[in-house]
């Protein structure tokens, strides 16, 4: 299960210290245990024309919960969701096969700027484990 | 003479520190042509000791050794113009880092990079390298091979590797800009890679720069590749073509895997994608020819996606007919929420008519939940509408068509 800073990277990204961030009460820990979907993306960083789909693939090798009938592994992807630095939504990326153990998923962007933008992407199991946050430059390409 | 461009902004109305000023017309004025310059003053043994050896040299080499002769030979002078400019650069970046954040740092960044590959660029990758790692490093690796990818190739690719650097996206940027002049070396140096990741992103990123210049011979190198990087490579190229000739990309998609293939589902939406922006009804077209299949169900809600800004009402006929469930009620619902994003208003009006068409419940919800973030105030009147508490919009007006 990621940490919940994971979810805050706008507060790393802007070179805050451990100790200007704020404190966050955790929430209490599901007994699975689960690392969640682990993200690869696949476009490239350079966009021509800065507009286009950015796709790539979640991998979820599944989790085990204990119980007194033994444990059991469900792997799944349940949603990828991207975010734009600087933006606090997160959206979600379109999924090829969704809950399945290995899916892409893909999103279409426009990207301006001389040093396009960074975006984040993390990917959610089915079992609600939340994968580590990939982030990646894409600038306009020619 | 020309002032750097991070001298000439100001980044959210911050003023920009004098010194940042001063450091940028020190380096216009390095910058002017020789030619245009007062004749320079010979370097004197002294001269020198003005900048101090840790910003000439900031990977930590010695400083140059001065001149023995307080007349030194003419191309001496050259050496210790570009050590001032060096560390004029070095100042201003160091200035830059300590007042900008963000994309505006980069951005202010990017030229002095440029300057800085062009006066000694392996100081300026061991700068880059030696920046605490997270996401400003890759930026500036990101800038910095940017650069040096386009002046020297080779050289950036061999620094790479050992620098500690390598990642995805230095593999993809380096690879990339690389391919542009020569696919061919990029994709010989991309097998060098020992990482799985970072081999798929350079080879993905050489296909989508070949492809761009040359599809064919771009397709026949991604087919290939190990099945690991062909998907990636495959979805380059895809994406690439679709620009200039999506019926041809299209036509290239379909003859890898004529069944569905969920590891080319990226490259087929990226080409509906650009089809459809370019001439949705020929999509439409492609579309109606397709046999019943779970192929053409994606590709129509890609379809539906791609078309709801520029043509909302046929989106949501294609998407409100697709076969399965969840994509069906998915993809109404990304074709409402691209509606309302491209336009408000316009969906406001027309939404509730378009509701009395969605006869399964569940693809009312999924626009209700849309809405609940975007518009709550709306969702509201919307579900009022739906229950028949308030009349719809429009349909009670003699003017109504």
């Amino acid at each position: 299960m990621t940490s919940i800073s994971k979810l805050l990277p706008l507060v790393v990204l802007a070179g805050i210290s451990a100790a200007d961030a704020q404190t966050v009460t955790p929430t209490p820990t599901p007994t699975v245990s689960d690392t969640g979907p682990v993200i690869t993306l696949t476009t490239p960083a350079s966009i021509p024309g800065g507009k286009g789909v950015i796709s790539g693939t979640a991998k979820d090798a599944g989790g085990s919960s204990g119980g007194t009938g033994g444990t059991t592994t469900t792997a799944g992807v349940k949603e990828v969701l991207y975010q734009f630095e600087g933006d606090t939504k997160w959206r979600k990326a379109k999924l090829a096969l969704p809950n399945k153990a290995e899916t892409t998923f893909f999103f279409d962007v426009k990207i301006n700027g001389s040093v396009g933008r960074r975006i984040y992407i993390r990917g959610v199991d089915v079992q609600l484990g939340e994968g580590d946050i990939v982030g990646r430059r894409f600038r306009k390409g020619s | 003479m020309k002032i750097p461009a991070f001298a000439r902004r100001r980044v959210a109305g911050i003023p920009l520190p004098s010194i940042l000023i001063a450091a940028a017309v020190l380096i216009a004025l390095r910058s002017v042509p020789p030619s245009s310059k007062k004749p320079a003053e010979p370097p004197t043994a002294t001269a020198p000791q003005d900048v101090s050896p840790s910003l000439v040299s900031p990977a930590g080499s010695p400083p140059a050794a001065l001149p023995s002769s307080t007349q030194p030979a003419p191309s001496d002078r050259k050496p210790a113009s570009s050590e001032a400019r060096r560390a004029s650069i070095k100042a201003a970046i160091q200035e830059i880092l300590s007042t900008l954040q963000g994309d505006a740092r980069l951005e202010s960044l990017s030229p002095l990079l440029a300057e800085w590959i062009e006066l000694d660029a392996p100081a300026a990758a061991a700068w880059a390298a030696a920046l605490p790692a997270g996401p400003f490093r890759s930026d500036a690796v990101g800038e910095l091979l940017l650069h040096w990818a386009a002046a020297d190739p080779e050289k950036a690719a061999a620094w790479l590797p050992g620098s500690g650097s390598l990642d995805p996206e230095s593999a993809s940027t380096l690879a990339g800009k690389w391919a542009i002049s020569d696919p061919a070396k990029a994709a010989s140096w991309a097998a060098s890679l020992s990482n799985q990741a970072d081999r798929t992103a350079a080879r993905a990123a050489i296909a989508s720069s070949w492809a761009a210049r040359d599809p064919l011979n771009a397709a026949a190198w991604a087919q290939s590749l190990d099945p690991s990087d062909f998907p990636a490579a495959a979805t380059a190229v895809a994406d690439a073509w679709s620009r200039s000739a999506p019926a041809r990309a299209a036509a290239w998609l379909t003859s890898l895997s004529p069944e569905p293939n969920p590891a080319l589902e990226a490259a087929a939406g990226t080409v509906v994608q650009h089809w459809t922006e370019q001439n949705p009804g020929a999509v439409s077209q492609w579309l109606n020819a397709m046999p019943e299949s779970p192929q053409k169900d994606s590709a129509a809600s890609l379809f539906a996606l791609a078309a709801a800004p520029v043509a909302p009402t046929d989106a949501m006929l294609w998407a409100s007919s697709l076969a399965d469930d969840t994509l069906r009620r998915d993809t109404v619902a990304g074709v409402c929420e691209r509606w309302y994003d491209a336009a408000p208003d316009e969906f406001k009006a027309q939404i509730p008519a378009q509701l009395d068409l969605l006869e399964e419940s569940a693809l009312r919800h999924g626009i209700y939940e849309m809405l609940y973030e975007k518009d709550p105030e709306f969702r509201l009147t919307l579900l009022k509408i739906a229950d028949g508490d308030i009349p719809t919009p429009g349909a009670d007006s003699p003017d109504a068509q």
